[in-house]
């Protein structure tokens, strides 16, 4: 599903961010990316959102090698992916609800069963509901807390049951409860056979929710498997 | 309904250069509108003007007052469909004179008897005649001579065209400024959805979807400025054309004003806003994504 080759990630000609990172995940596999502050964790998983392309290497997703894919095709990987970005990107003038709904709108997975389309009124509110977003779902996305918002941008990512989920500290601003509520959406939507990339600097987490792990140490990419004694720390 | 939110939020972010820009449509598509109306309406005018011609019959002195209301009759029997015909005998001709010339007229009237010989009688003929009328009148018998006035407007049927022309050509131009101040409102709105456009496009939206907002961004300004265009053509288009029409006799024959094409500056704005929208290309504009994007 993905597969990573000798990707390699600079700005402006500066010192690589990413350099000869290779990765190969499957359908339904998780992955958390550590690393401490500016190690390349956003580069690389902006690479995966195909939101950027790498200076060097490539980028294949579901088969298809993003440096000579089709606009059609990038669409449909594109429609496949749940993105939560660190920055969140919400559209400030829409409410909670228009912008979930923008998400699904504009189109799901092949995991997204046909039964659930057409129902996702229900969907949102349900989705709403467990992150404890329900009483704020008529209001303007600008009038959320950075918490609220972080939950938010996770809901308008799961709703289209995506097969990739790349989510950029998706806990970054939120308090226990609230954390472990949507580490349990996270591990959902990878059972219902999601793949899961997830950037943190949360070890409780790391430590709790034992997966697969790949750490980033001077644009390098070290990948270490917590079921084997391994400690995953940096 | 998502989308129309979108299509709404340039109202919210700029909404004086939105509103501004539904009043300077409304404006120009008005004028543009009634400046085609006088292009189209001075056609009549014009082509009046380019066939009316006046058809003088001098009748022959031994003429009797027979022959008078015979050559009288046949001309209204061929060409009364299409025109004014009127026998002007002296006396007619001297009252005709009374106004502008006094003193020739009173001169006249003292010739007595001798009136009939000095001056001549005619038959007028006025209004838009076929070419071949001259001819037809100057075979008549007892008609002595016949001559037409065709031409005789020409400076003014060039003054009338140059009218047309500078309407035609102020028509395009403020079409052109409509369409243009359009676009770029759309490019404008394209850039402040940029955030939202961004998104879309990274979570898989085709050009199509991402046109769906700015088109209808368009079509809600220029649907604003069609209706305000229609107010002012359905309060005020008939005054400012009769005030048109009353600046010359020759201008009563132009095309009147129709209230109810106000419709039609309605489906004009609604139409340019809409096209503009499409033009405006937010997936070139609105919809750039990171560095060295895919």
């Amino acid at each position: 599903m993905i597969s990573l080759k000798q990707v390699s990630k600079s700005y402006f000609g500066q010192t690589r961010v990413l350099d000869q990172v290779q990765l190969e995940m499957g359908a339904g596999d998780f992955l958390y990316v550590i690393g401490g502050s500016g190690a390349g964790k956003s580069s690389l998983l902006r690479l995966l959102a195909t939101e950027e392309a790498p200076t060097d290497g490539s980028v294949s997703l579901f088969g298809y090698n993003l440096s000579s894919v089709s606009p059609s095709a990038l669409r449909a990987i594109r429609q496949s992916i749940g993105y939560v970005p660190q920055d969140v990107r919400l559209i400030p003038d829409l409410s909670v609800y228009d912008n979930i709904l923008l998400s699904i709108s504009l189109g799901g997975s092949r995991l997204l069963a046909k039964q659930v389309r057409g129902n996702e009124r229900t969907r949102i509110n349900e989705m709403l509901e467990r992150l404890g977003l329900i009483a704020k779902k008529d209001k303007p996305a600008s009038a959320l807390s950075g918490g609220e918002a972080q939950r938010v941008a996770l809901a308008r990512a799961l709703i289209r049951a995506p097969e990739l989920l790349v989510a950029d500290e998706p806990t970054g601003a939120q308090d226990r409860d609230y954390t472990f509520a949507i580490m349990d959406l996270i591990l959902k939507a990878n059972l219902a056979g999601s793949a899961v990339v997830l950037a943190t600097h949360d070890r409780e987490i790391v430590r709790r929710v034992r997966k697969r792990c790949g750490i980033l140490r001077g644009g390098k990419l070290e990948l270490e498997d917590m079921g084997g004694g391994l400690t995953c720390t940096y | 309904m998502y989308v129309l939110k979108l299509s709404l939020r340039p109202w919210r972010r700029s909404p004086y250069s939105q509103a501004f820009t539904s009043i300077a449509v409304g404006v120009l598509l008005f004028l543009a509108s009634f400046l085609f109306w006088m292009q189209w309406g001075l056609a009549p005018v014009i082509d009046r003007l380019q066939h009316e011609q006046v058809i003088t019959a001098y009748l022959d002195p031994s003429a009797d007052a027979a022959t008078e209301s015979q050559i009288v009759d046949t001309i209204r029997t061929e060409l009364g469909a299409h025109a004014e015909v009127e026998m002007v005998k002296p006396e007619k001709f001297i009252e005709h004179l009374k106004g502008d010339y006094p003193d020739l007229s009173r001169e006249l009237e003292d010739l007595g008897p001798e009136l009939s010989t000095v001056v001549p009688r005619y038959v007028s003929v006025s209004g838009i005649l076929p070419d071949s009328s001259l001819g037809y009148v100057r075979a008549l018998q007892g008609v002595q001579a016949a001559e037409s006035s065709t031409d005789r407007f020409q400076s003014v049927i060039g003054a009338f065209r140059a009218l047309k022309w500078v309407a035609g050509l102020l028509t395009l131009g403020l079409g052109l400024a409509l369409v243009t101040g359009l676009i770029h409102l759309g490019r404008t709105n394209a850039y402040l959805q940029q955030d939202a456009f961004a998104w879309m496009k990274l979570m898989g939206a085709g050009r199509n979807e991402l046109r769906v907002p700015s088109l209808l961004s368009g079509l809600i300004v220029g649907l604003i400025g069609g209706v305000l265009a229609s107010l002012v053509w359905i309060s005020a288009g008939e005054w400012m054309a009769n005030h048109i029409r009353a600046l010359s006799p020759v201008l009563r024959y132009m095309t009147g004003l129709q209230p109810a094409h106000a419709s039609f500056l309605v489906a004009f704005g609604v139409l340019f806003g809409a096209l503009s929208g499409v033009a405006a290309t937010p997936s070139r504009n609105g919809a750039r994504i990171g560095r060295n994007r895919f």
